[in-house]
């Protein structure tokens, strides 16, 4: 007995000892490289010739180590809010404006707003305080605009059928009858991740939504009119109620349920299917598409936003901040952490990333955008009478990645449009109380 | 008159106390701190990051049980699926060990391709078998291709038959694995019983009844216990095949819980929810153990 309990003994000091080398992160010899941890959704690219901001800042930086964590992005939130109460806080982090919100209020963000990317974000002020918590700038937008408007379709199905673009509301539902009495499917969604029907939710009635909205608050920032009492039923029920008419008369394709978005993605260039509404970054996909290429007998971009009726001479669009760059409040003394959140949200970068991606942005840069089909995208946004709504106030949790998502989904899986309302109503009732300014 | 323990019995007492120790460690650090810090949040109104949080008393518990419906909802389908599960799953059981019992060819064979799914991580099998029953996924597509379009279902997006696709679903996975145990419980039983039984007059359904099944249960009881607790406490597949879809039509009670403490921040609330499943569990399983053993015959 005494030797095994020597041997515990000894076992104990070897673990003390190994966990006290460990323990010494922070003082690493002298030429060793400097260690730093950075989540995200998106993967680094891995097609020759593709943007890899990571990469060109390594490249930079050889004297850096970084540990890019790609978390999967329908659940990004919950899974970076785990990282974070675990104790695990990333140094640099890409993240959602609730969690900007969420994050900043509690002190894990840094203040940003000295740093170049932060005082060039200064001179768009409704994009500064939509990221901003306790009065400070704490995350600097990634992209930002009208990345859940936009309706993708196929030129070579519309030539087809002899459809051009629909510029009303009659037109785009004469196109989809047209194309449904084709034997075409008409749109897909790439429903098994959920978050592909806030392409329902905004581009089909956003600018109703925004008219219910001062209506009954006085406000466009639609969480705000929520908050001050307007129900989720009111603003959302004519855009729920189309969309339930597009799934009844079987525009919405029920193969997408089950399918992610990059599926539908694959479902859309092979020619199958007449609409996709997704993000902008469908353009860079196309374009970067290689293996398999696409074929071009088959299907052509072209892209459109729902020809919306205006509202006093307006149509609105929100401009979603897509992702934001946030440094931990524990890494701002740390100088590698500061040069890695520095590059990310300097100019040359956002301009290299955004326009090689087709993301749109907010900031005063000039994209470099050569692409035909985002240049109609933003020729599109550039008329008058076009408004760009910004929420700024905080959401319920999971209310605008999960819940709201969910409820469209729950249309598309044969749910009436008036159930799906009522459990947003209760939804928001129940989580009203949680929300924190 | 006290005895007195000696130098030895000293000794070996010690050891003992020691040697229980690094098990207490782990026993503590794993279950017992995790759960009274569970006691403790499923008091309060926690967020999981957000340190000024407050004491909420029994609020929690009164809103699960009286003011979510989600809550009931979820209960009342996890139970459904339980049953549905669980009588599924002894059937299927029993008819598995009772032919491999009996021997088939190849019967080694078999055992293990049967037992097999159970040793698969349930995320991987909770992805491959999404990639099979997608609407346009390799079953769909194998019907269509051989004149069956109108089998093609949406396994998984029909609120009508996803809850049983998924049933039948953990039913794969652990079939082998019960079969296991009851050809381990049918393999106890003494020849010499049969045999009589036999000579007796006794066969088939008779046999099964009177003189197999009492003497089988003990193999029974712990399987339906297995079957309950962990159909009760299904997770991984509903996470990961429909994520509680289609309209909450898998949301079981542990995905529930997820959502209430991960994705809307709940913490507190969840825990509470999760206190009351505990119980609930913790009763049905005391419940099941008690009725089954009661009707074990030891020869």
């Amino acid at each position: 007995m005494k030797k095994v309990l020597l041997l515990l003994a000894g076992l104990c000091v070897i673990a003390g000892v190994a966990t006290a080398n460990g323990a010494k992160e922070g003082a690493a010899p002298a030429g060793a490289k400097t260690k730093l941890t950075m989540v995200s959704w998106f993967p680094r690219p891995t097609q020759a010739g593709d943007h890899d901001q990571i990469g060109e800042f390594l490249k930079a930086n050889p004297d850096i180590e970084l540990d890019y964590q790609v978390l999967e992005g329908s659940r990004y939130e919950e899974l970076v809010r785990t990282k974070i109460t675990a104790g695990d806080i990333p140094d640099v982090m890409a993240l959602m404006t609730p969690q900007v919100k969420d994050f900043g209020r509690l002190g894990i963000l840094s203040d940003v707003s000295k740093t170049p990317g932060g005082l060039m974000q200064a001179k768009v002020p409704s994009l500064n305080a939509a990221l901003a918590a306790n009065g400070k700038t704490v995350a600097v937008n990634g992209s930002a605009g009208v990345v859940q408007h936009t309706i993708f379709y196929n030129k070579v199905i519309f030539r087809k059928y002899g459809i051009s673009e629909p510029k009303t509301k009659a037109e785009f539902d004469a196109a989809c009858a047209k194309l449904k009495a084709g034997g075409e499917e008409v749109i897909i969604y790439g429903g098994a991740d959920t978050w592909p029907y806030k392409l329902a939710q905004f581009p089909l009635g956003f600018t109703s939504q925004v008219k219910v909205a001062l209506e009954k608050a006085g406000t466009t920032d639609l969480m705000e009119a929520l908050y001050k009492g307007a129900k989720p039923s009111e603003i959302y029920g004519d855009t729920m109620r189309y969309f339930k008419m597009l799934v009844d008369k079987g525009y919405v394709s029920k193969t997408g349920l089950t399918m992610t978005w990059p599926e539908s993605f694959t479902y859309f260039t092979d020619g199958k299917c007449a609409f996709l509404p997704q993000g902008p970054w469908i353009v860079g996909m196309v374009a970067a598409q290689k293996d398999p290429v696409i074929d071009p007998k088959v299907f052509e971009l072209g892209v459109m936003f729902f020809p919306e009726e205006q509202f006093n001479g307006k149509r609105y669009f929100q401009g979603y901040m897509e992702y934001s760059f946030a440094l931990a409040a524990k890494a701002e003394k740390n100088p590698a952490a500061v040069r890695l959140f520095e590059f990310l949200t300097s100019e040359a970068n956002l301009k290299a990333e955004l326009s090689f991606f087709g993301r749109p942005t907010l900031f005063p840069i000039q994209l470099d955008i050569k692409d035909p089909v985002q240049q109609k995208m933003i020729g599109d946004l550039s008329g008058p009478g076009v408004e760009m709504v910004i929420f700024s106030f905080p959401e319920a949790k999971g209310w605008g990645e999960t819940q709201m998502p969910s409820a469209f989904k729950a249309v598309h899986a044969g749910e009436t449009a008036e159930k799906a309302l009522a459990s947003l109503d209760a939804f928001y009732a129940d989580h009203k109380a949680d929300i924190k300014q | 008159m006290t005895r007195r323990r000696s130098g030895f019995q000293r000794k070996e007492f010690t050891n003992s106390i020691l040697s229980m120790i690094p098990a207490t460690i782990l026993f503590a650090t794993i279950i017992l701190i995790p759960l009274a810090l569970n006691l403790f949040f499923a008091f309060t109104n926690y967020d999981g990051l957000d340190p000024s949080f407050s004491y909420v008393g029994f609020d929690n518990f009164s809103k699960l049980l009286l003011k979510d419906p989600l809550f009931i909802a979820s209960m009342t389908r996890t139970i459904f699926y339980s049953l549905l599960s669980m009588s599924m799953g002894i059937l299927l059981q029993f008819a598995l060990a009772m032919v491999l019992y009996k021997g088939v060819f190849l019967a080694g064979f078999f055992k293990a391709v049967f037992y097999i799914p159970s040793m698969l991580s349930m995320v991987i099998v909770s992805i491959s078998w999404k990639g099979i029953l997608r609407y346009g996924g390799v079953l769909n597509h194998l019907l269509r291709n051989a004149g069956f379009s109108n089998l093609a279902f949406d396994w998984l997006g029909d609120v009508n038959l996803v809850l049983p696709t998924i049933v039948l679903i953990s039913q794969w996975v652990y079939m082998g694995y019960g079969a296991m145990v009851l050809i381990g419980g049918l393999n106890s039983i003494p020849l010499e019983l049969v045999e009589s039984a036999q000579l007796d007059g006794a066969s088939g359904a008779r046999m099964f009844f009177s003189i197999t099944l009492p003497l089988i249960m003990h193999s029974v009881t712990v399987l339906l216990f297995m079957h309950i607790t962990g159909s009760l406490t299904m997770f991984a597949i509903p996470f990961i095949m429909t994520q509680g879809g289609p309209r909450n039509a898998t949301e079981l009670i542990s995905l529930n819980i997820y959502n209430n403490a991960f994705v809307y921040g709940r913490v507190g609330y969840a825990t509470a929810e999760a206190l009351l499943f505990t119980i609930v569990v913790a009763a049905v399983g005391i419940f099941q153990l008690n009725a089954t053993r009661k009707r074990e015959v030891q020869y």
